[in-house]
């Protein structure tokens, strides 16, 4: 049994890259797996100049492998047959039937083979085949890297692994070599690097065994864990005993830890001068541009200190330091101020003039519609009184007073500089002019989106219907423009992020006390007929479809990722077809599956409802009482005539009541059917609309 | 002691002098930044080694303040270098420039902190850092992966140091026109505001107010035009500099609000196109030998 042990030194890879560690792992157990070692047990580590892999108690030695590759069909031409032959020389060849054809099959056989023998060219070809988000070159060579890799650590207990990579040049690709002499070639070392200074990096002895003790003794900490928490309690020792971090900063906390290979806390002063201004500003002016930990007094205000962390190993960290920190956010901060200032010289609807010149989506033009983020203001407007309406407890006016403030932050020197505090720079203005508080709450909250994974029985939105509806007006019109400006996702691809917009109003919609309906078509057909403007219907008939089958993607995503409800039941609740803009009420939909999910008896209702299915018939006539001819019959009939009338809103728990009477319904159905010929001679077209009815009733 | 303003630039100068650059002296010629300058948007292309150092005094019209603002120029101070191909210890020799300016790494806290850069108007994009010192962004370092739309093979590095802000680091001064700008305890002890205020005030009112516009926008059209005319004519560099003139007039317009944002993308792009048929003939194989 051996230890292995990669590491790969380059320059200061961006953060954002080393905390999505996940990727790297993956990409790592991919290597491990193509030679049969499938060991997820290995740990990563990572400092700003290297990320690092550690597997231990390896088999020296490879075991024979074989493998069995499917080539052509048997029926396949003799001389496509013939190359798959070629390909695969050394391999035994059989003939293999399979549910799908006969085919040729080629037994790779691998001998064993040390495992430094195959580890070293699968190093190289890791590192080459590795998908940083954003790579580069550098030098006069061609691999592509995140930043130049200057140094590649590979050993198995205390050898060397053999060979080198070769970083590329002009025509020759990089690529695995054994011979490590030459240019442009990182040889195979058991020299990591330390850190950074004014004669490089020094070359750092290091054994998998001491790997992290070794390092640590050179002044990078390579485990983020330790570094995280080192950082975390030094901080906190450091500040006065009244005031503590923001435990909200954890994502701060993982990025700034990537920043450092040795965290060395220190506590600066936020000039007093600055303290007026709202905390949000302050906290992202630090976190965003400065990496600073904001703090608090125990109620939870801001307390004028902030928490920097420098990259050192000596804790001690220089006052010129602290005081470096200090003055760059005071400049920072007195931009912020100056813009403050100068911004709320003017009342806040003032700003609104200047969203005539600001683009929302160039493609809108072409469809006569206003392009510019004041047009989009308008038609959130038109569909306001829409949304008022789906939104219990709204205020029309107060609704319309937001839609007009909401975008005119956009034009503020605050937002030009902090362009991440859209919104929150509107609710402050408003708050400073005297706006109603549900609209400075609706405004800052405008753009707030929940993960799709928070709980629903945490969720935000419940509170504030005002809130609700705003961020409602505004997510459906921008997903209605993007639509009608053609803009589509395809595979990963969302630059206009239309997911998260659909994610957003699917989190708005479902589960909030105060929308019990939201159906795309009947808010196409209010805002068509009423409220959109004579002369100018902005959005077609077919925009607002695909928006209404995106939704409800989107929704039944929503539903089994989050709530847990699986698929065949919200299959058993969803229409089966929206290709017609046939009316989809998403909210309605998601009371009716969370009821069913919870219904003890849903099995009997969903063998019932399969029985139907299969039954159905695409008979229009109503039912005619008069053609009932069997007792079994006319008792499904009465049962369902006295089902209690759907009532809207439906409630979950109306639901539940429905639902409980259908499971009585059931046994009659089951006994009609077992009993009858549904498709008789006769009788035929009469049951088939009962059927039918039924389905309806079963599934509304 | 700490330095003064000049003796920042002749420092960094002889430090880079040192290291085999070829001295250069600011181009005559506006320019929003010292990448601009052909010593690094023509220089960097081609595959022949190239190592540069220059100060380059660089126009931002709408950045302007009229000398009121303590940090913001209309005029400020770039120290560039390029070395192509970009060398293995780079990261350390620029370590050392600070150590050589008095930012010894003992005392600060020197970071690289990602900073992917690009340039529109250039059509050149790179990846890099924005190096921080004590949390204070005071150099863009940068491996060039395009110019002028053209992929660096080899990659050059560029080393953009800001040196107002340098300045007021290591002077400790919180306006900079309070910077020593020669020796305070000579003769003729200046500061920057006795070199340059006058300066700002008179450019920021050029800039802002009294620029003609109608003047502007008639010799924007003039460096299109003579661009490509000049480019035809296999005069590289003389059309080239009608690039870098039309990228300026473009400032200058955009501080006396003469571009909407509809416009600005297209007067962007049409700028780019200009950079990049000078980028493109400058790698034409049959005039490299002119080049060199």
């Amino acid at each position: 049994m051996v230890d292995f042990l990669l590491e790969l030194n380059s320059e200061e890879i961006p953060a954002r890259f080393l905390v999505e560690e996940i990727k790297l792992r993956e990409h790592f157990a991919a290597m491990l797996a193509k030679m049969g070692l499938s060991d997820d047990r290995f740990l990563t580590f990572d400092a700003p100049r290297r990320i690092a892999f550690w597997v231990s108690g390896l088999p020296a030695t490879l075991p024979a492998r074989s493998e069995e590759i499917r080539g052509p069909k048997t029926t396949a031409p003799a001389d496509v047959v013939a190359k798959f032959q070629e390909r695969y020389a050394a391999a035994t060849f059989s003939i293999a039937e399979t549910p799908k054809g006969t085919f040729h099959i080629a037994t790779v056989t691998t001998p064993p083979i040390p495992l430094a023998q195959a580890l070293a060219p699968a190093i190289a070809d890791f590192i080459m085949t590795y998908p940083w988000p954003k790579s580069m070159t550098w030098g006069d060579t061609t691999l592509r890297w995140v930043r130049p890799l200057r140094r590649i650590v590979a050993m198995l207990d205390d050898q060397v692994l053999p060979g080198g990579l070769f970083l590329g040049h002009g025509n020759h690709a990089p690529q695995y070599v054994t011979d490590t002499t030459g240019p442009r070639i990182l040889p195979y070392s058991n020299l990591s690097l330390g850190r950074l200074g004014l004669n490089g990096a020094p070359d750092v002895p290091v054994t998998p065994a001491m790997y992290q003790e070794i390092l640590k003794e050179n002044g990078i900490i390579v485990n983020n864990q330790v570094r995280l928490s080192k950082m975390n309690e030094w901080a906190c020792s450091l500040l006065p005993e009244r005031f503590s971090m923001d435990p909200m900063d954890i994502l701060l906390d993982m990025h700034v830890s990537k920043l450092v290979d040795y965290p060395a806390p220190f506590i600066g002063r936020i000039d007093a001068e600055f303290m007026h201004l709202p905390a949000p500003i302050i906290k992202t002016v630090m976190a965003v541009h400065q990496k600073y930990f904001a703090t608090q007094h125990s109620d939870g205000a801001l307390a004028p200190y902030f928490v920097g962390v420098a990259n050192r190993v000596d804790p001690d960290v220089p006052q010129g330091i602290i005081h470096g920190n200090e003055r760059v956010l005071r400049a920072r901060l007195s931009d912020a101020a100056f813009f403050w200032e100068t911004d709320l010289k003017q009342p806040l609807e003032s700003y609104n003039d200047h969203l005539k010149t600001r683009t929302f989506h160039a493609g809108l033009g072409a469809l006569g519609l206003d392009a510019t983020v004041y047009g989009k203001v308008q038609r959130m407007r038109a569909l306001a009184p829409v949304v008022a309406g789906l939104v219990q407890g709204v205020d029309l006016p107060k609704l319309l007073r937001a839609v007009s403030l909401s975008k005119a932050d956009l034009a503020t020197g605050m937002v030009g500089e902090f362009p991440e505090l859209q919104g929150y720079v509107g609710s402050f203005y408003a708050q400073h002019q005297g706006e109603d508080p549900d609209i400075v709450n609706a405004l800052a909250t405008q753009y707030r989106l929940e993960h799709y994974s928070t709980q629903l029985s945490s969720r935000f939105w419940g509170d504030f219907p005002l809130a609700t509806a705003l961020a409602l007006v505004d997510r459906l019109d921008s997903l209605l423009s993007f639509f009608a400006a053609g803009e589509k996702t395809t595979g990963s691809k969302d630059p206009y992020g239309l997911r998260r917009l659909a994610y957003g109003i699917v989190g708005l919609v479902l589960d909030n006390p105060h929308i019990l309906s939201f159906d795309v078509a009947s808010v196409k057909n209010s805002a068509v007929t009423h409220h959109y403007p004579e002369a100018q219907k902005p959005f077609s008939e077919s925009v607002f479809q695909d928006v209404q089958a995106f939704l409800l993607d989107k929704t039944i995503t929503f539903l089994t990722e989050n709530a847990d409800i699986p698929l065949d039941i919200i299959r058993t609740v969803a229409p089966q077809d929206t290709s017609q803009g046939t009316s989809v009420d998403l909210a309605l939909l998601a009371i009716k599956a969370k009821a069913l999910a919870d219904f003890p008896h849903r099995e009997t209702l969903q063998a019932t409802i399969i029985r139907l299915k299969g039954l159905g018939g695409d008979e229009t006539s109503p039912v005619d009482e008069a053609l009932l001819n069997d007792p079994l019959e006319k008792q499904v009939y009465q049962g369902m005539q006295s089902l209690p009338p759907l009532a809207l809103p439906v409630t979950p728990e109306k639901e539940t009541l429905r639902l409980s009477a259908l499971v009585t319904l059931s046994q009659s159905v089951n006994a009609m059917l077992d009993a009858l010929r549904i498709n008789d001679p006769v009788y035929g077209v009469n049951r088939r609309a009962l059927v039918r009815a039924l389905l309806g009733r079963y599934t509304s | 002691m700490t330095l003064a303003f000049q003796d920042i630039i002749l420092t960094l100068q002889q430090f880079w002098s040192r290291q085999g650059c070829v001295l250069l002296q600011p181009y005559d010629k506006e320019m929003g930044a010292g990448t601009f300058h052909p010593a690094t948007a023509l220089k960097c292309l081609g595959p022949d080694p190239w190592c540069a150092a220059y100060p380059q005094p660089c126009r931002r019209p709408t950045d302007g303040r009229y000398g009121n603002n303590p940090n913001r120029l209309q005029h400020y101070y770039q120290f560039q270098v390029i070395l192509k191909p970009s060398p293995d210890d780079v990261q350390a020799l620029y370590l050392y420039s600070l150590d050589a300016i008095g930012l010894s790494l003992n005392d600060h806290d020197i970071r690289f902190v990602e900073d992917d850069w690009e340039s529109p108007t250039l059509g050149a994009a790179g990846l890099g850092w924005e190096v921080w010192c004590d949390g204070m962004e005071i150099t863009q370092f940068t491996y060039f992966q395009q110019m002028g739309g053209i992929p660096c093979d080899p990659v050059s590095v560029e080393l953009t140091y800001g040196l107002e802000r340098l300045a007021m680091y290591i002077q400790g001064r919180e306006n900079v026109y309070d910077l020593a700008f020669n020796d305070a305890s000579s003769r003729y002890p200046m500061t920057y505001g006795d070199v340059f205020l006058a300066n700002e005030r008179q450019q920021s009112a050029y800039n802002f107010e009294a620029a003609d516009t109608l003047a502007l926008k008639n010799a924007f059209e003039t460096a299109e035009r003579e661009c490509p005319r000049l480019l035809a004519l296999g005069l590289i560099l003389p059309a080239y500099e009608q690039a870098i003139g039309a990228s300026h007039l473009f400032n200058l317009m955009d501080a006396r609000g003469m571009i909407g944002v509809n416009e600005r993308a297209r007067t962007i792009g049409r700028i780019r196109a200009l950079a990049k048929a000078c980028c493109e003939a400058y790698t034409q194989p049959q005039t490299e030998g002119e080049n060199a």
